[in-house]
Parts: structure tokens; sequence; C-alpha cells
């Protein structure tokens, strides 16, 4: 049978617009991989389109992408998509990844009491820059992208096959990477940005079964 | 001899100008996204520092960290372990 992927991608805001182009390149790779893709994009990101398909398809990979607080993610205008002791349960079965703050600090531990295998997010605010000289073409933006293609190795490495701890420690070796290139860079100018990539580094955490996979 | 309060104090004081002399650093014309809370300019992140502000305290304890993993040599054995 075909796993599944589901992901969320409001739009609403620089933050949210950057995350959702950034998607992009990881709904192509699943297309690829023969998975089928539940994108909730735009207006698409709110709870009842998304209690909806999580009931009926059951995916094997939740990826949610919108502004989180410890106990809730949001989706669409800042909506209220997932909230601990509300519909944490909906997650049962899936291997979940949200790029969104927080979650990982109360959210993630509810899930997967409620049955989610794994839970990977952020315990604390994840952060990155942007440069909105890019805000029509968010996959030019190279600072972002310091940031963002280590978070997303994440959903990466999970739709391949491998485990959620090992998409964890690729993401962790992906920051640790872009650190230590930019401590070696010429540029030395970027290096405002290594306490914010060791934030995000140190906030990654992955809850439940490692060994879980797709 | 200053009272432990007004050490503490003092300290606070010196820990948001070192973190405000940090973000001078930081590009004009880059905004950093902190979740829902927006996105901020370097002047933004400088005001709410020196405003004292749960944003401000939120980029104090990301320059700490980083200096304190520097200062403990931790920084490098984490990032080339």
């Amino acid at each position: 049978m075909d796993k599944s992927l589901l992901i969320t991608r409001p739009n609403h805001d620089p933050t949210t617009t950057w995350l959702f182009y950034w998607a992009k390149e990881l709904i192509g790779q699943a297309e690829k991989l023969k998975m089928t893709v539940v994108d909730l994009a735009g207006q698409k990101a709110i709870l009842s389109e998304l209690e909806g398909r999580l009931r009926k398809i059951k995916p094997d990979l939740v990826v949610l992408n919108g502004h989180g607080s410890a106990g809730t993610i949001t989706g669409q205008d800042n909506q209220p998509l997932i909230s601990v002791g509300e519909n944490e349960s909906l997650l049962s079965e899936a291997v979940v990844y949200a790029i969104s703050c927080d979650s990982a600090k109360e959210l993630g531990p509810a899930a997967v009491k409620k049955g989610t295998k794994a839970y990977i997010g952020y315990t604390e605010e994840f952060v990155f820059f942007i440069d909105e000289n890019f805000i029509s073409n968010p996959n030019s933006d190279e600072t972002a992208k310091l940031f963002l293609d280590p978070a997303y190795s994440v959903a990466h490495a999970l739709t391949k096959g491998h485990s959620a701890n090992e998409a964890y420690e690729k993401a962790v070796e992906m920051y640790k990477k872009t650190i230590r290139g930019l401590l070696t860079s010429d540029q030395k100018t970027e290096s405002y940005l290594l306490p914010f990539l060791l934030a995000n580094l140190n906030r990654l955490v992955c809850l439940g079964d490692g060994q879980a996979t797709i | 001899m200053p009272s432990a309060e007004e050490t503490d104090i003092a300290n606070d004081e010196e820990i948001r100008e070192l973190v405000k002399a940090r973000l001078q650093t930081l590009p004009s014309g880059k905004k950093i996204s902190i979740g829902s809370d927006g996105e901020f300019s370097k002047e933004d992140l400088i005001k709410a520092v020196s405003d004292k502000t749960d944003l401000g305290q939120k980029i104090i304890n990301i320059q700490l960290d980083y200096l304190r993993a520097l200062k403990h040599g931790a920084f490098l054995t984490q990032i080339n372990g």
C-alpha cells in the first residue's frame, strides 16, 4: 500500500510564507516516491479539513508547518489545528514532524501518550532569518536556506524510510555542518547567525519511538 | 558595598548592553522570524532588549546560551561531535 503524507501549509504572514514555499520540495519528493500526498495549503489549512483528512486517510507521516505554542499548532490565520486535550489523538499511529515553535514541550508528549508513534519538533521557538527582498521567491533566500534546509531534512529523511531517530540525527548533523561552514567561511559577516542556528539545534527533539518509520 | 539585589540589577544591565552590542552586528535588510511573535529587524530586537519585553528576553537567552557554550568549550565539542 502506498505511504501517505499529510502536510499543513498556512500562508498568511512572512514566516508561514517562507515555510509554505520551502515545503514544496518535500511535496515533490513525496510524489516522486509515489506517496499519497494530502496538501492542506493556504485556506485549506483549517481545523475541519485537517480533522476530516486525518480520520479518513490516517496518514503515515504528518508534517505540520505553522505557528505554535507549547500546547497548540495553528493553521491559516493562526486558527488552532491540533491542541492538547482537544484532538491530539488524531495523530495516533502517525510519525509527526512539527516545524513550529514550542510544540514539543506539551503537545508532542501528549500526542505520544495518545498513540503517535514518534513526534519530532522544537521545545522552544524555532527561529530563522529572512530577506524580505525575496517575498515573491522565498526559495532563493540563501540566508533562510541555512535554517530551513536542516529543518526540512527531517521530513525528507522520513519520506525516504529513515526512522524517526535517524531523521532527527540527520537534521542535527546538517545544523552542525551549517555551523561549521559559517565558522570556516570567509564570509565572517554571517557569524551573527551562529547563536540562532545553535538554538534550533538544541531545541530539536525526537519523542516517542525513535525506531518508528512510516 | 552593593547589595546582592543591586549587583543582580547591575549584571542584568551589563548583559542587556552586551546583547545589544552583539545585535548591532546583524545586517540591515534582514529580519528574524520568531514564530507567532512575528518578524523583527535589528532595530526591533535592540528595542525589545532595552524595553525588557518577553521578546527581548528570548533574544537574551539565545545569545547567552551561545556565549556560555563558547566559554565552556561545549560549542566546538558539540558541533564537531
